[in-house]
């Protein structure tokens, strides 16, 4: 590896995709997780929560510790839309048993604004929900937009259509200032939005035979991803995007996406604009910051990788 | 101690000061801190200001702690040419040194540790953008349980002044307003439309830089300050110490409760606070107006001068200890 390992907090409202790329830095070498915070998106944080525990449960890391974070997008009220795509669990309806774990005391945001002030330049922050909890994290301490190493998010749509409305994809849409918040914080942002999230699609012959290798993780995945691909089926694909694991991607191995740089000017409100991400390729605007935006990936590399991640991280 | 607990969240600021000097020697308040946000001027100034001016109020003991250096979405805009460059008309460097150093945590943490551990609901007064009370109510939210209520300046009904229809501290952060005004907590606006109304003349601010409180001197001070740099006014108001007076004696302040929402967009209304003061029975009349705006608010509406101006002069100049 030429550039050290990311030691990550994982921002998450897991969540299958959520569940899906979780697994896959666990079975990462490149990637240390040294902790989950939890938000609201997929289901109400206090589902994410649990979630979160099932998830360093199910991989035998019960001192991972879990954070939970907000339970309201800063304006607005969160619609609660998650449960039709990943079910009212927000794990596909697969009816788990809780976890015996509890979540560590603190706030997301608190313990994401003092674990970076801890250790400055090795902290990566890759957040794929609503981004409230970062938001409010350099809200309590502007120092972070400094300190961290990086900041990879699953969120936005360049060039593409929108998923949670014409314009917006679901994670800004859900909580729109708070995403201008992180867009604007000026610290070395990574945009892993629909461009190359829905560029890359596990067809159902890639999920059955993901299904098939029939160790802990991918039974877990066998168990949450149905739900979640009959709801891509009704939308007319065969299969499932790859939204999350690919930020977790990305921070594995970035030379799997193109990237472009440009600011991009989250939208707040007006006459349907909300949530919608508008990068100014031309630097009409003249504005700051500049975002790291993925345009496309190497699809058939990523599943490839994720495959061999699965099979190997759990032998 | 006895009184209502109190925390205000100042951007100290000439106003802020008098509302400090206020809130700090009026007996019928416990003043349990400061929270300091960056306003009328930078949050580093605002620490330094508040400090000194309780230190001055004899209350140099009160917590002050530091927030927010920034709005949540806007940019800064200093109000400096208001307030002086120090944000105290010039007069910080003439204040001793505060005996005290800012609390090491940061204000959002301070007033979720007060407001878990008070031995009763405190009353908070926000004086300046309301940063700091977003950020806690989004990342703190168990600590609305010990809010008794909220009483902020802020808004106004009529001609605003940041902008037409905005009053600056909505205007220089309306998310943050938006997020406090649909808290569902009980909130009253001390609005800019009352706020210029409690003043005092020159004659009055050199009788109270001539009284032996030390107070009521720095009261006097800064007023003579605004004076001067507004040489097109006779007299000056407490502002911000409007609403620290209406938490003492609340039958001051004449409200009105209505639904309020923040405009977030607009062009020229953007920091607008809203009242819908349609008749309810309009509301749902026809299909195409506008739904209810979902929250009820205390507007101010009218003010009794005259018992402001007295409780403001009587706190300040009474030479006694507060306790």
């Amino acid at each position: 590896m030429s550039e050290p390992r990311h030691r990550i907090i994982y921002d998450t409202d897991p969540g299958v995709d959520d569940s899906m790329a979780f697994f896959l830095a666990h079975a990462s070498p490149e990637i240390e997780i040294l902790a989950l915070t939890t938000i609201f998106g997929n289901g109400g944080t206090a589902t994410t929560t649990a979630n979160a525990l099932r998830l360093v449960e199910a991989v035998g890391r019960p001192d991972i510790p879990v954070l939970q974070g907000a339970a309201k997008p800063l304006l607005h009220s969160y619609d609660g839309h998650g449960a039709r795509v990943h079910g009212a669990d927000g794990l596909g309806e697969s009816h788990m048993a809780p976890s015996s774990l509890q979540p560590a005391d603190g706030t997301a945001a608190r313990f994401i604004a003092e674990r970076i002030m801890a250790t400055p330049g090795e902290i990566t922050l890759v957040a794929v929900g609503p981004l409230t909890n970062l938001a409010l994290a350099v809200s309590l301490e502007p120092g972070i937009a400094d300190a961290v190493r990086e900041v990879i998010i699953m969120g936005g749509a360049a060039n593409v259509a929108g998923n949670a409305s014409p314009v917006a994809e679901a994670n800004i849409h859900n909580d729109a200032a708070a995403a201008r918040i992180v867009f604007e914080a000026g610290w070395p942002l990574t945009m892993v939005g629909l461009d190359a999230t829905q560029a890359t699609i596990m067809s159902t012959a890639y999920l059955d035979d993901l299904y098939a290798i029939g160790n802990p993780a991918t039974d877990f995945i066998a168990r949450i991803v149905p739900f979640y691909h009959r709801f891509h089926t009704r939308q007319g694909v065969d299969g499932i995007y790859v939204h999350d694991s690919s930020a977790i991607m990305y921070a594995i191995d970035p030379t799997l996406f193109e990237t472009r740089s440009a600011y991009v000017r989250v939208c707040l409100g007006h006459e349907g604009t909300r949530g919608q991400t508008i990068p100014d390729w031309r630097t009409q605007w003249q504005a700051e910051p500049a975002v790291n935006v993925c345009l496309g990936v190497d699809s058939e590399r990523l599943k490839a990788m994720y495959r061999e991640r699965l099979i190997h991280g759990f032998a | 101690m006895t009184g209502i607990p109190v925390v205000l969240d100042v951007d100290t600021g000439v106003d802020d000061s008098l509302a400090l000097l206020l809130a700090a020697r009026s007996p019928a308040l416990n003043l349990l801190g400061a929270t300091c946000v960056t306003g009328n001027v930078a949050v580093d100034k605002v620490v330094d200001n508040t400090l000194k001016v309780l230190a001055v109020a004899g209350r140099g003991d009160v917590p002050v702690a530091i927030g927010r250096d920034q709005p949540l979405l806007e940019k800064v805009v200093s109000a400096a040419y208001v307030h002086g460059e120090d944000g105290l008309g010039g007069l910080n460097a003439s204040l001793p040194a505060p005996a005290r150093d800012p609390e090491p945590v940061h204000a959002v943490d301070f007033l979720a540790n007060l407001l878990a551990t008070a031995s009763e609901p405190v009353t908070l007064i926000p004086l300046g953008p309301l940063t700091n009370i977003a950020v806690l109510l989004r990342e703190r939210p168990e600590a609305v349980a010990g809010i008794h209520r909220i009483v902020l300046m802020g808004g106004a009904v009529g001609s605003g002044n940041a902008s037409a229809v905005a009053e600056f501290n909505i205007r220089q952060d309306p998310e943050a307003a938006e997020i406090v005004l649909t808290s569902g907590l009980d909130v009253t606006l001390y609005t800019w439309d009352v706020f210029t109304q409690v003043t005092f003349s020159a004659t009055e601010a050199a009788g109270m830089m001539g009284s032996d409180s030390p107070s009521a001197q720095l009261a006097g001070r800064l007023m003579d300050f605004m004076l001067r740099n507004h040489d097109d006014r006779t007299e000056t108001s407490i502002g911000d110490a409007g609403a620290v007076a209406s938490v003492i004696e609340p039958e001051g302040l004449e409200t009105r409760q209505w639904p309020m929402r923040v405009e977030l967009t607009g062009t020229w209304t953007r920091g607008m606070t809203v009242a819908d003061q349609r008749p309810g029975a309009w509301v749902h009349k026809e299909s195409a107006w506008q739904p209810p705006m979902g929250n009820l608010v205390s507007v101010s509406t009218a003010v009794d001068v005259e018992r402001f101006r007295t409780l403001f002069r009587q706190a300040v100049e009474n030479p006694a200890d507060p306790e």
